[in-house]
């Protein structure tokens, strides 16, 4: 990492072939935090929710807080226990996301905001916090789509390593 | 199921000619014995703040509140609305007139399950500038894996009623406990 890097990319992903789930790997731990930037959309009719997981982990050792508001309408929903960390939705239109991975190689619990725009059938706000109950360095990040869509051509997803003094 | 991986390794940037336009200032760390950690003299060089946290209280409950102040004003100069998610139900509110403090968060204390941290990301625009009140927005939140009033996800705005610029900021928690050893606030700058 070049010296005085504060906050440098790490990787872009564009889908060129419709995907399930975009990935980054072997991650280096050399950062404080991690953000992913994403410009993506469903490559079908309909919306569906995106999640995220860490090194691959499907067990139960997610959990979030997600709210929401569609239109004029505002919700939210905890939900424990869960094998992801689960998002706001995403649909033919863009999607504009922003994902943070707080202290991501620490030896604590490791935390994720997730805020964007989500438009779907209407127009989605969403902010989430949520976590990834490990104290592993996270080495790398699954961007799922839930439903039946996958990701579009074109789709980009860029990760950033944020260095903390 | 198709999957897209991209090998984070093989990527490297270089700095960007003219300098950094984002750049780290100064990092603090819950002492376990304080509650509160103190950014003074921040430089005026760049355009806006940015603060990254992740934090937690010594004290025996599941949750505490979270403040910030600047420039060391106590005075009824501050204020904030706010969308929250908590216990499966939506609201937003704001604060009935100015307040002392900016309650921005609240955070896990020896309660919650370990290894469990408070989190936030909270920018601060236009920081040096005196013709203009300071605005701030944030997003923060506590997870502990269970619907009660101690997890929540909170986006919110607010004020500090001051044209001054920002010199210092406190973070602190409730009275009576402290901010642990894996509290960390990270302080950047953004250059405009």
């Amino acid at each position: 990492m070049p010296a005085g890097a504060t906050f440098e990319p790490i990787a872009t992903t564009t889908v060129a072939s419709a995907t399930n789930q975009v990935s980054f790997t072997s991650i280096p731990s050399t950062y404080t935090d991690l953000l992913i930037v994403a410009l993506c959309s469903y490559n079908g009719a309909g919306s569906g929710d995106l999640n995220i997981q860490f090194n691959s982990d499907t067990a139960n050792n997610y959990s979030a807080t997600r709210l929401l508001n569609v239109g004029t309408t505002a919700s939210s929903a905890t939900q424990p226990n869960r094998a992801n960390v689960l998002s706001g939705e995403a649909g033919v239109a863009r999607t504009a996301l922003e994902i943070h991975i707080l202290s991501y190689a620490s030896s604590v619990f490791k935390n994720v905001i997730i805020s964007g725009i989500c438009p779907s059938t209407g127009t989605n706000g969403c902010w989430t916090t949520g976590s990834w109950r490990s104290t592993s360095a996270v080495t790398s990040v699954q961007i799922r789509a839930e439903s039946t869509p996958q990701w579009a051509v074109g789709s980009t997803f860029t990760l950033y390593g944020i260095t903390g003094a | 199921m198709p999957i897209l991986g991209t090998i984070a390794s093989s990527y490297r940037a270089s700095s960007p000619a003219g300098g950094l336009a984002f750049e780290s200032i100064a990092t603090g760390t819950g002492t376990g014995s304080s509650n509160t950690i103190t950014f003074s003299s921040i430089p005026q060089t760049f355009k806006h703040l940015q603060i990254r946290y992740i934090a937690r209280m010594t004290g025996a409950n599941t949750g505490y509140g979270f403040y910030l102040r600047v420039n060391g004003d106590s005075g009824s100069s501050y204020l904030r609305y706010w969308a929250r998610g908590r216990q499966d139900a939506a609201s937003i509110a704001g604060d009935n007139g100015f307040q002392t403090q900016m309650s921005i968060a609240g955070v896990p204390g020896a309660n919650s399950s370990a290894n469990i941290m408070g989190m936030g990301v909270i920018d601060i625009f236009d920081y040096t500038s005196t013709a203009k009140l300071k605005s701030f927005k944030y997003i923060t939140g506590v997870d502990q894996n269970q619907s009660f009033s101690d997890t929540y996800t909170l986006a919110g705005a607010g004020l500090w009623n001051s044209t001054s610029a920002i010199t210092s900021l406190s973070f602190t928690g409730d009275d009576g406990s402290s901010l642990t050893t894996a509290t960390k606030i990270y302080l950047y700058g953004i250059k405009g």
